[in-house]
């Protein structure tokens, strides 16, 4: 105790010290640490509900995401499905297009045909009919002015002998 | 045309019998032979050597109607026997003269026809005379078309025609017409000029119709073709 005297410590004031610093602990604790520490803990459960939250969040995305990913892989499917009716029935109308289109095609082509083939007889008809009395005419004229008369002799005479018989 | 034909034979007939007063009472011998004398066709002097006094007064009668104007289809001809001799007399021996004609006779003129008329019936009797003056006044188709009348009317004659592309030679003329005769009594056959035939003829009997003209035959080869 003598050598604190000498230093110039007094043991009094050390226990004013010590009883100053329990004041100030007691003091803190009460309006700082306890405060601070009632923060923290809100912060945390507030972090820690954050995190729940986010948890349950995500597993009802994850959720909703599978569900999403059924019902995508559900509509795919439909439509997947939808896609190839849509395509058979394309190619069965296609099909019927095509089948109707070459019977018409043909029915057209064979119309086509038999009027070629009618206006063909018709002129083929006109054309002999022309021909023929242009040979007539030709003939007619040829015989009626380059006959001799003795050949026209003969061929009463002949006549009248097949006549005759 | 008939009027002058008629009036010459009535008046060649009568002055026959008014010289031959007892023909009717004469044999059939007798009587061809006196008809020689007869300045008639051979037709008439046939039927007046076998017809008899009634018949041929009564006939008389006709051909007086007839001369007179009388319409030939009114008074019941069928089957005379002097107008047969007529027709036939008409579609022989006048036909054949007829066609003894030149092809533009007709075209001639009067003077002209007279001349080669008088050449052609060359007869000097009333009844040529009687038809001269009927070739030379009428043409070929009036002549042709009264004479058929008349054989249709006294006979029951067919229509004959025959088309030809020229004017024929006088004896094929009258081998046809002898021919188509033969076949048609008492038809006149009716020669015709249709230069559109070329060659061969015609033929048209009541209608009917036999071509054996070249124009048919071309036309027929044409429509082959």
């Amino acid at each position: 105790m003598e050598g604190l005297s000498k230093l110039g410590i007094e043991p009094l004031s050390i226990l004013i010290y010590f009883i100053n610093t329990g004041l100030l602990l007691v003091v803190l604790t009460y309006v700082l640490y306890k405060p601070v520490m009632k923060f923290i803990d809100e912060r945390r459960k507030q972090i820690s509900d954050s995190v729940d939250e986010a948890r349950l969040l995500k597993e009802e995305l994850d959720k909703k995401a599978a569900e999403v990913a059924a019902t995508q892989a559900h509509f795919e499917t439909e439509l997947k499905k939808e896609r190839e009716n849509l395509r058979k029935f394309a190619e069965e109308k296609r099909s019927e297009l095509e089948t109707e289109m070459t019977e018409v095609r043909t029915k057209m082509l064979q119309k086509a045909q038999e009027e070629i083939d009618a206006r063909k007889g018709e002129l083929m008809k006109e054309v002999e009919k022309t021909l023929l009395e242009l040979m007539k005419k030709i003939v007619l004229e040829v015989v009626q002015h380059k006959v001799p008369e003795d050949v026209i002799q003969a061929s009463i005479h002949d006549a009248w002998k097949s006549h005759k018989k | 045309m008939f009027s002058g034909l008629l009036t010459a034979l009535v008046v060649e007939l009568t002055h026959f019998l008014s010289k031959h007063p007892d023909f009717f009472d004469r044999k059939a011998e007798a009587k061809e032979e006196a008809v020689k004398t007869l300045k008639v066709p051979t037709s008439l002097k046939h039927y007046l050597a076998h017809v008899s006094s009634e018949h041929f007064l009564k006939d008389l009668r006709f051909a007086m109607q007839v001369i007179n104007g009388a319409a030939i289809n009114q008074l019941g001809l069928h089957g005379n026997s002097f107008f047969k001799a007529v027709v036939e007399f008409l579609t022989t021996s006048f036909a054949t003269k007829l066609d003894e004609l030149p092809e533009r006779f007709y075209m001639l003129p009067y003077e002209d026809r007279v001349k080669v008329a008088a050449e052609v019936i060359e007869s000097e009797n009333a009844v040529a005379a009687a038809l001269r003056d009927a070739v030379v006044v009428n043409s070929y188709q009036e002549l042709a078309t009264t004479v058929e009348d008349l054989a249709k009317e006294v006979a029951g004659a067919t229509t004959v025609l025959v088309q030809m592309p020229r004017d024929i030679p006088v004896e094929l003329k009258k081998e046809m017409r002898n021919a188509l005769q033969a076949e048609h009594p008492f038809s006149f056959p009716i020669f015709q000029i249709n230069r559109g035939l070329i060659g061969g003829f015609r033929l048209f009997v009541n209608g009917s119709t036999k071509d054996y003209s070249w124009f048919n035959r071309i036309v027929k080869i044409t429509s082959y073709v």
